[in-house]
């Protein structure tokens, strides 16, 4: 849409900038606050409590864990990767470090060179000793890095506009010999080449940049590939909260054909308690079971299976099982999106998709 | 008859990330476009729109109007001296360099580019939001590009 390479760029790096966390993106209303001062006071400070407590283990945690050589991995320890988006706290990756190898680990917005959240860092120098601009400390000083450095990094891809990555999830171990030249914010850094390579889970776009010093041994090298291969999703829960947005409701071979599976939702999000998910020839589509009527009402939907259709009770709007309407309204259902992964089927609650019911290819 | 509670909370933190970032360009104050914002989710409570349609766009004007109110008494919205404590955000939107393109433009022409080329509103929707005519908003993009892509070669 705009009009010169130029504009182009700086709005793709602005779609990039830190957003604040979840959690602070709605304040309660002041009267709501001033409701109940003495428990809003008690349940702020607890949750400070928690939350510090929280973080406190999890980056003690992941200190040991980054120190302590995996006694299975031989010459190389495992170290577990989270993801940056708010209140997703479990784990969806594992990475392999060589020995000698430092980390840091945690989610760490970067600026330039593709911008996007940093989930991991490691290096064959220690990255403690890494010199950063003094004014955005994330980011290093190239500069002043030894031509023997390499380092590698998982990022998050922006989560909105102007994202590219894989059409499809990206199977694993990815191949770094797939990785392409850095190309995207800023050429690579003087005296290094940069390479980048991204992939998709779980719909999201993340990308391994490594960066090699023109003297870096050839043994430090060849480890980027083994490091790249050594990136492998955990073991997934078929049930169950996933990354605090996605539900796993199980086998796609279990669903029944053409038949809605009622289920609730494990906190009630923004759409309502409940949804309900229908296999369709190789896909599936998931709906919320609450349906709003024209007149803001709330009501949840029931199964007729003599007629095939979905109906709240005493209203007239009728809905085929994919949610398409088909009686009193012209609207289908919201969809929630789904994905089938290892032949699980998952359901993210979180986002809500108006417009017509699409129907998975066959 | 509005969008219920729960339909805007979903719908307002789908737009949230493009439109906090729209409003972000605008203030270059992480503060006031987050302020600005929660005012205008809690505006969209009190007063839901009546249709679903272009929510980024009402979003984008709302909060910019907040952002006017909370800047000072001037009644429009100028660009903060990035303040030095804030050195991430100073050197993230330095390296970005919109920050600097954008402070060549006056208010209302920040307000259109940015609504227009990063939030991707049609010059109909934008002359809509800002109660302008169409024609307006189409000179006012020609003139800040003019603008733009004179002193784009001061830039780095």
């Amino acid at each position: 849409m705009s009009p010169d390479p130029q504009l182009e760029r700086l709005f793709s790096q602005l779609a990039q900038v830190e957003l604040p966390a979840a959690d602070k993106w709605i304040r309660p209303p002041v009267s709501k606050r001033r409701w109940q001062p003495d428990w809003s006071i008690a349940l702020a400070v607890l949750a400070g409590l928690l939350i510090l407590v929280v973080v406190m283990g999890t980056q003690q945690e992941l200190r040991q864990r980054a120190a302590a050589p995996s006694p299975s991995s031989g010459t190389q320890r495992q170290i577990l990767l989270y993801p940056s988006g708010p209140g997703e706290n479990d784990a969806w990756l594992t990475m392999l470090v060589p020995d000698g190898w430092s980390v840091s680990s945690g989610p760490e917005p970067v600026s330039g060179r593709g911008g996007g959240t940093r989930a991991v860092q490691i290096s064959n120098r220690p990255v403690d000793s890494f010199s950063t601009g003094g004014a955005f400390p994330q980011q290093l000083d190239w500069a002043r890095l030894p031509l023997d450095t390499v380092v590698v990094e998982v990022r998050d891809i922006c989560g909105g506009l102007m994202c590219m990555g894989p059409a499809g999830e990206s199977a694993f171990p990815l191949r770094w010999a797939d990785a392409a030249p850095l190309s995207v914010g800023s050429p690579a850094p003087a005296g290094f080449e940069a390479r980048t390579l991204a992939f998709r889970f779980f719909l999201e776009n993340h990308v391994v940049v490594a960066y090699v010093g023109r003297d870096a041994s050839a043994s430090d090298f060849a480890q980027v590939d083994r490091v790249v291969a050594g990136l492998a999703p955990l073991n997934l829960p078929a049930t169950g909260l996933l990354h605090g947005k996605w539900l796993g409701v199980g086998p796609f071979s279990a669903l029944p054909v053409d038949e809605p599976v009622f289920g609730n939702l494990p906190s009630p999000p923004t759409t309502g308690t409940g949804y309900y998910v229908i296999r369709h020839g190789s896909g599936t589509v998931a709906h919320p079971m609450t349906y709003q009527t024209a007149l803001g009402v709330f009501c949840n939907l029931a199964w007729d299976s003599a007629a095939a259709t979905l109906s709240c009770p005493g209203r007239p709007e009728r809905w085929d099982r994919f949610g398409r309407g088909v009686e009193g309204t012209t609207r289908d259902l919201d969809q929630f999106t789904t994905l089938t992964k290892n032949g699980d089927v998952y359901v993210n609650f979180r986002t809500v998709n108006g417009g017509k019911v699409e129907l998975p290819g066959p | 008859v509005g969008i219920s509670p729960e339909r805007w909370e979903a719908l307002y933190r789908q737009a949230f990330p493009a439109v906090y970032r729209a409003v972000l360009a605008v203030t270059l104050d992480r503060d006031i476009a987050l302020d600005a914002l929660q005012d205008a989710f809690v505006e969209g409570l009190r007063r839901p729109p009546a249709v679903d349609r272009n929510l980024v766009g009402w979003l984008y004007r709302v909060a910019v109007r907040k952002a006017r109110r909370s800047q000072g008494r001037a009644g429009s919205v100028r660009l903060r001296a990035i303040p030095a404590e804030d050195g991430r955000l100073g050197a993230a939107l330095d390296a970005l360099e919109v920050g600097r393109l954008l402070d060549l433009l006056t208010e209302r022409q920040r307000v259109v580019i940015v609504a227009h080329y990063f939030l991707g509103l049609t010059q109909h929707e934008i002359a809509e939001q800002l109660g302008i005519k169409r024609g307006t908003v189409g000179a006012t993009i020609t003139q800040s590009l003019s603008r733009m892509r004179r002193e784009a070669g001061n830039v780095s």
